[in-house]
């Protein structure tokens, strides 16, 4: 066979984006020291599903939010290279302006026409202070954001259910509910790997039904810190 | 139907990935009657689980618009207007296609009943769904239809290239128009292009989104086209397909998606009567 014709070749990109809640609550009871703990947990299962489905490349980047909303990793970063560096808090929690930043992203450019879905994983434990539903609107009105495979994790007693399900904007699908270290971890593990599933399978082969499933948590709640 | 040799050689391959079960992609094409010119279709089955009869559901497509295409092929041999062409091009092709098909597939479904593994998903059409693309080329008409994702290509003997079915982030990630839409008729688009005495395209390229989505950037599959006619010009249509299984096998590895092309270029040597997907 020769050589093919045209231009190179690439297994089309997921685009994976944490929305992390590092307001000032979040350090309380080891919230935020169990959030590194659990990402930085999660990394090795990410790599392994994405080598599960070589056809797709997964891009990782994260946006924290606490006085305003920022990059923490900005440029999307194949899976294998991921390596994460603790995030801190201070401040309140601008979700929206979390959620604009994201939502500059969910365009195209700079989104790749070619990408498959792409995943937004938001993890808050309270109340957004800022207009958090003019920055969801702006994700809604992006054409990826509207596609997205969205996942929702409560930590806590206080963390807005109601502000959670709006964001998934599918009445099927319910946050994940952390009251413990152990349960935030299972959470973060389960979307960064199911999720990642569902968007990473040209054409639906794992079904997004997969989504409404519940993870597999401990439900013990004896060891609620939270 | 006519068995007069075309003025047009086609080549049709298709491809899926490794870990894939089955191709619920289909391609196939048909020379017009008394060699007016061909007709050719690419179908792209949905494959996901709601879909579980889309490869069956892409056959029927490229089938039922293949039908419709020889129809019109035969109606515009009556002195038909280019205007009147280009109504029935595209405001009555696709209602008929689109009623076709579906009746198609209501018949499949009446011969072969929902399974046990079906009972909880949606009947028919939504069984079958997928996307088409089909065009028909004459000496004057240069005709194209298309609901779902996938290209359209036109080569011009003058090199420039032209993909006048597509419309950016109408279909992004893996989400489509699809025949077994409600509102499918509506969903179809038309190309149609009316150019006596002007030369035919030098080639024309129908192709699965499992192709452009394996090149880094769009640009990089229409280089693929030029190359692909470059290719021919250069080493033939025998070496181009023999290669081309093998290129569409690399480019399924990398989009992760069946991957199929039709491509069709003038030429003395007749492509004989009909050909589809083996």
């Amino acid at each position: 066979m020769s050589e093919i014709p045209g231009g190179a070749m690439s297994h089309r990109p997921v685009h994976f984006l944490w929305l992390l809640d590092c307001s000032g609550s979040m350090s309380i009871n080891g919230k935020i020291e169990s959030l590194n703990f659990a990402v930085r947990e999660a990394i090795p299962e990410m790599q392994r599903v994405a080598h599960e489905n070589a056809t797709a490349q997964l891009m990782v980047r994260v946006i924290t939010f606490s006085d305003g909303a920022q990059w923490h990793v900005q440029a999307p970063t194949p899976i294998d290279d991921f390596q994460w560096s603790d995030v801190t808090t201070y401040g309140v929690t601008d979700l929206g302006a979390a959620l604009r930043l994201a939502a500059a992203e969910l365009q195209t450019p700079p989104m790749p026409e070619r990408a498959l879905q792409p995943v937004l994983v938001l993890v808050s434990d309270g109340q957004p202070t800022d207009d958090w539903r003019a920055g969801l609107q702006a994700v809604d009105r992006t054409p990826w954001g509207r596609l997205a495979v969205r996942v929702a994790i409560a930590i806590g007693q206080d963390a807005d259910i109601p502000m959670l399900k709006e964001f998934l904007a599918n009445p099927e699908l319910e946050p994940l509910q952390a009251h413990n270290p152990t349960q935030l971890v299972g959470a973060i593990r389960w979307a960064s790997t199911v999720a990642v599933r569902v968007a990473s399978t040209p054409r639906g082969g794992t079904s997004a039904a997969a989504l409404s499933a519940v993870p597999s948590v401990p439900a013990d709640d004896s060891a609620d810190i939270w | 139907m006519s068995t007069d040799p075309p003025t047009w050689q086609v080549l049709g391959r298709t491809a899926k990935p490794a870990r894939k079960r089955i191709n619920q992609d289909c391609y196939g094409w048909r020379a017009l009657p008394g060699g007016a010119g061909i007709a050719m279709a690419v179908a792209d089955g949905h494959g996901s689980a709601g879909h579980p009869r889309s490869d069956t559901g892409a056959q029927l497509a490229v089938a039922a618009f293949l039908d419709a295409a020889v129809a019109l092929g035969a109606s515009l041999e009556l002195d038909l207007s280019p205007e009147q062409a280009k109504i029935r091009a595209e405001e009555y092709l696709p209602g008929d296609l689109v009623r076709d098909w579906r009746k198609r597939a209501e018949d499949d479904l009446a011969e072969n009943p929902m399974g046990e593994d079906e009972r909880d998903l949606e009947a028919t059409p939504v069984l079958y769904g997928t996307t088409l693309i089909g065009a028909m080329i004459t000496g004057q008409l240069v005709l194209g239809w298309q609901i779902g994702d996938g290209d359209l290509c036109l080569l011009a003997a003058d090199g420039q290239v032209s993909t006048p079915l597509r419309y950016p982030l109408e279909n992004l990630g893996d989400e489509t128009d699809s025949l077994c839409s409600d509102d499918a008729q509506r969903l179809v688009h038309t190309h149609c292009a009316w150019s006596p005495g002007a030369e035919p395209p030098a080639l024309v390229v129908l192709s699965t989104d499992g192709l452009s989505k394996s090149f880094d950037s769009f640009d990089g599959y229409l280089d693929f086209v030029c190359g692909v006619y470059q290719r021919i010009a250069r080493d033939g249509e025998g070496k181009v397909g023999e290669d081309m299984q093998g290129w569409l096998e690399q480019a399924s590895s990398y989009s992760g998606d069946d991957t199929t092309l039709v491509a069709a270029w003038p030429d003395r040597r007749s492509a004989g009567p009909e050909g589809q997907s083996p």
